[in-house]
Order: structure tokens, then sequence, then C-alpha cells
């Protein structure tokens, strides 16, 4: 399906092994096994899965964080590896630095970078206004509703304007209205901007309403069980896409993939908890 | 077992291997750069020490262990040793005992944190130094004083951080609990400790270094016997020998008291993620 000329993102048969435990008495644990898939440019690819099947040790090796054990990570056609500065990376935690105003915190990615003082100024503004917080910018942090810090630490991410933005959950621990209206605004962003995002989610309503297509992860060993491409035509409103065509049929087939993948965890498959642990 | 199975069999071995490899390959550096420092050091100020420096002042490591040797086969080491050793332990644990005592007063009672801090804050910004010749006046030429010093500079560093470590509870964790039906004593004992002991754990590091400065700082003030008698006797006899031997020792002593922390280090970092 994705098999068109040049993909941004290409993992070829890669499997990553973990070593964790006593130093004595290391154990090795596959957390991903031939994974394999390409996101083309501008594409919006959305990740499901049980926890601790690997999706945050894609994302991981995609930015560079890790290297595979065997096999190819390739980032526009060059393989990753060290740590993928072209690469926007936003996880659940919003991590954003207390000491600093909202202004402050999204000049942060732009200092890192050598941005210049005015220009950096003059682009956090923009990313300020995008995200909808304008007139937040002498704000500190404690003063802001979770949703609120959700979008400065988007728009940090979009103020040095990375091809690609790799997402870990990011609305997670957010309230269900909230979340919709950042789905909202996530996807008006990424039609102004067409960057290519990778989204890893809990949430299949989610997963379903920001993707281009769906990716379903397995557990023990992470695998990639199948990928969906979604046909319900951009734009879309996050606010009313269950009333859309198409969807609760492609709801219907990816739940049940996924429900099959809960119960085998839940009949004692388990998987590692060790996702984000260790390296 | 299938070839994706032998496949996996083989990554898993191999990355394991590399696992041991890098772990031993960074053993050996840290203890080979250690050692070459210490190495270092000891050869410049050796070789140095009458051509780079003058030895008068300098002394030279040989020289400093044989006159460790000297002050051992003598005799005078042994009860100055002990005097001193005796001051640092009872200083140190009163003071630790002390700072964790009143820190958990302050947890248990707000009304009486917010009566007494800025008196404790007052007595704080004492400098010690300056006590240690009234305390001289008041307890005599003997251990007493030094042991009260000693005991009061480890204190003060054990109590703050305490108490800020049983501050940084969170309010929400803490409103949870008390809903749950847990008392004062149950918070303080299995909330607001458990928070704390990262931080009193540090503390007692810093105060061990404290603990031994009180001593040695009560012994230069007055005092019969101690290393700190003998530091002060070898630098008006223009002796760097032994006072570098003083130092040893001292120094010595201070890395044996935090060494006495490293099991209960140990137990509390497996809480936290490896580094």
């Amino acid at each position: 399906m994705a098999e068109r000329t040049s993909p941004v993102i290409e993992l070829q048969e890669v499997y990553k092994v973990f070593v964790s435990g006593d130093k004595r008495d290391p154990m090795a644990f596959l957390a991903l096994k031939n994974a394999e898939f390409a996101v083309d440019d501008g594409e919006f690819l959305t990740i499901v899965g049980p926890s601790g099947c690997g999706k945050s040790t894609v994302l991981n090796l995609i930015a560079g964080l890790m290297q595979p054990t065997s096999g190819r990570v390739l980032f526009k056609g060059r393989e990753v590896r060290r740590i993928n500065t072209e690469a926007g990376y936003v996880t659940q935690d919003d991590n954003l630095l207390q000491w600093r105003t909202v202004l402050k915190n999204v000049e942060f990615s732009l200092e890192v970078r050598g941005v210049d003082r005015r220009e950096r100024r003059r682009r956090a503004m923009d990313h300020l206004e995008q995200v909808g917080l304008a007139g937040f910018e002498k704000h500190f942090l404690h003063e802001l509703s979770g949703g609120m810090r959700k979008r400065v630490s988007i728009a940090r991410t979009l103020a040095y304007e990375p091809d690609v933005i790799l997402m870990d959950e990011p609305f997670g621990p957010l309230d269900a209205q909230t979340r919709l209206v950042l789905q909202d605004q996530l996807l008006t962003l990424w039609h102004s901007g067409k960057q290519t995002i990778i989204f890893i989610t809990h949430d299949l309503v989610e997963s379903i309403v920001l993707a281009n297509r769906v990716m379903v992860m397995s557990c023990s060993p992470g695998r990639i069980k199948n990928i969906y491409p979604v046909p319900i035509p951009h734009p879309r409103d996050a606010f009313h896409i269950h009333e859309v065509a198409g969807f609760s049929d492609i709801y219907e087939r990816i739940w049940e993939d996924i429900r099959e993948e809960i119960l085998a965890q839940g009949r004692g498959l388990k998987c590692a908890v060790t996702e984000k642990g260790d390296e | 077992m299938n070839r994706e199975e032998q496949l996996v069999e083989v990554l898993k071995a191999q990355e394991l291997a590399s696992y041991r490899r890098r772990l031993r390959r960074r053993t050996v550096l840290k203890w080979g750069l250690r050692f070459a420092i210490v190495a270092g050091f000891i050869l410049l100020w050796e070789f140095g020490a009458g051509t780079l420096f003058d030895d008068a002042f300098s002394g030279s490591p040989s020289q400093i262990a044989s006159a460790l040797v000297r002050l051992g086969r003598s005799g005078t080491l042994a009860p100055n040793l002990a005097q001193t050793v005796i001051e640092i332990l009872a200083g140190y644990s009163i003071g630790v005992g002390g700072g964790i005592a009143v820190a958990c007063l302050f947890a248990f009672s707000r009304r009486f944190y917010v009566i007494v801090f800025p008196f404790i804050q007052a007595f704080y910004g004492i400098p010690k130094v300056a006590l240690a010749p009234i305390l001289v006046m008041w307890f005599g030429l003997g251990i007493t004083p030094k042991i009260i010093i000693s005991a009061v500079m480890s204190f003060f560093v054990v109590f703050v951080n305490t108490v800020m470590g049983l501050n940084a509870a969170r309010e929400e964790l803490l409103r949870v609990a008390r809903v749950m039906g847990a008392s004062k004593l149950q918070l303080t004992r299995k909330i607001l400790f458990p928070v704390a002991l990262p931080y009193t754990v540090t503390a007692m590091r810093v105060a061990s270094a404290s603990a031994v400065l009180g001593a040695i700082l009560g012994e230069f003030v007055a005092a019969q016997r101690g290393i700190g008698v003998v530091i002060n006797r070898a630098s008006t006899q223009l002796a760097p020998n032994v006072v570098f031997a003083g130092v040893l020792i001292l120094t010595a002593m201070t890395l044996g008291l935090s060494a006495l922390l490293v099991p209960l280090e140990r137990w509390i970092s497996r809480r936290e993620p490896k580094r």
C-alpha cells in the first residue's frame, strides 16, 4: 500500500533486543520482532497496541535514541545512526521547564539550535498563536491547564519546524474534551504544515480520527500485526467523527484485531514491562 | 526451531555479549583512569619535591609515609587517633540523630515548625568557629566541647535537608492517604519518612565531613590529645610531612564515615531508574 517511491521513514526487518536485570546476571528480551513498515512524506500514521508491545521502541529507533539489534532504520533514505535532530519528539509528559515562562519554553528548542534572539521571539510568538496561546507568553506553567501546557509543548516542537514529528501518547493524561480540542487542532496544524507525524495512542477513536493509516502492534514479542488505511477523507472533524460514513466499519475491524491482543495478554501471555526502562 | 527463532536466539546472545563487553570495558577504563590519576599525582609530588618546589614546605609522599610509620611506632598515634575517633563518632551520631529527630518534630507539628524555625535559622547563621572558644571555656580541655562542636556542625546539615525532604511529599498524595484514614503518625512514618530519606542520606554524607571538621576545630582551639593537636604541633615545628600525615588520617576518617552509608544508599537507589 505504502510502496511509493521514497518514504521518509522506513524500517527494514528491525529486531530490537534489550538487556535488563542484574549486572551479574543480565537477561536478554526481544522487544521488537521483524518490524517492517514505511511512512510517506506528509503522512499521519498512528500506532495502537497493548502497552509494552514496543510502540515506544519504534519511536526511539526513529529518533535515533537507540540502535536496532539487527535490521535498518532509514530516515529520508539514510540510516539513522545518531540522535535524529531532524525529527521532533513529543512525549506523554509535557517536559516543560518550570522555571521559564511560556514564551521562553517555546524558545528553548530554538535556543538549542542557535537561532538568534529576534528570530527566536518571532517564531515562538508565531507558533504560540497557531496553538491558540497568544496572550499567555508571560505566564508561568503552573498558571496553565494541562491542555494548555500540552499546547506549549507542541508549539515548542513545531517552532523548529521538523519534517517529522514523533508523538508518544501526547494526549494520554488529558481529559476527554481537551483531547478532542487538541486532536482537532493537531489536524489543522498538520493540514497547514504537512509534516509527517507518527503518533502512538491507546485511544482507538483518536487513532482513526487522526490517521491516514493505523498500525496495530501485538505483544510478546512486539510485532507489527496489521496496517489499516483509514478510508475517511480529510479534512476531518474530530468532534463529529462518529457520524462519518465508514467510521464504525473501520473501528470494528481494528477493535476486533486489538481485542485479540488484549485477550491474549489477559490469558497470561503477558508483555514484558521494560519498554521504557533500559538503555 | 524455525529460522526466525534461531535468528532471535542469535540476536539475543549477540546483544548479551556486547552488553557484557561494554560493561567490562567501562570497568577497566574506570579503574585504570582512577589509578592513573592517583599515581600521576603522587609521582608529580614525589619528584617535584625538592626540584619544582621546596620540599621543606611541600613535603613528599615518601616522607609522609615514613612520618606516618614513625607516628605509629613512637606510640603518639594511637592515643591521639583514639581521642579523635571517639569525638567524631560521638559528635556525628548525636548530630545526625538530633537532626533527624528535630526535623521529625517539625514534620509532625506544623505549628511548632512555624514558631521555632526562625530561631533555628538564626542559630544556623552563627559561625560555629566562634562558638568553639566559649565551649572550651564552659567545658574545659576535655572531650566534651569537641563532641558538641562536631555534633552541632553535623546537626544542621542533616536537619535542614531532612526538613526539606519532609516537605517534598506531594500534597495530593498526602490528601489521598488522609482520606484513606491515615493518622498523622502514619503519614509521617509511611509517607514523609520514605520521601525524605534520600535527602537525609545525602545530608549524612555531607555531615560526615562536617563532623570531622567540628572535632578538629575543637582540638585546634584547645586540647591535650587528638589528630588536630598533632597537626597543630607539627605546623608550628614546620614539619609538613607530619601535617600531611594528619590530614591523610582525617581524610580517611571522613571517607570511612561516609562509606558506612553505602549500603543505605544502595538500598535507596533501588527505587530509582539506573543511570
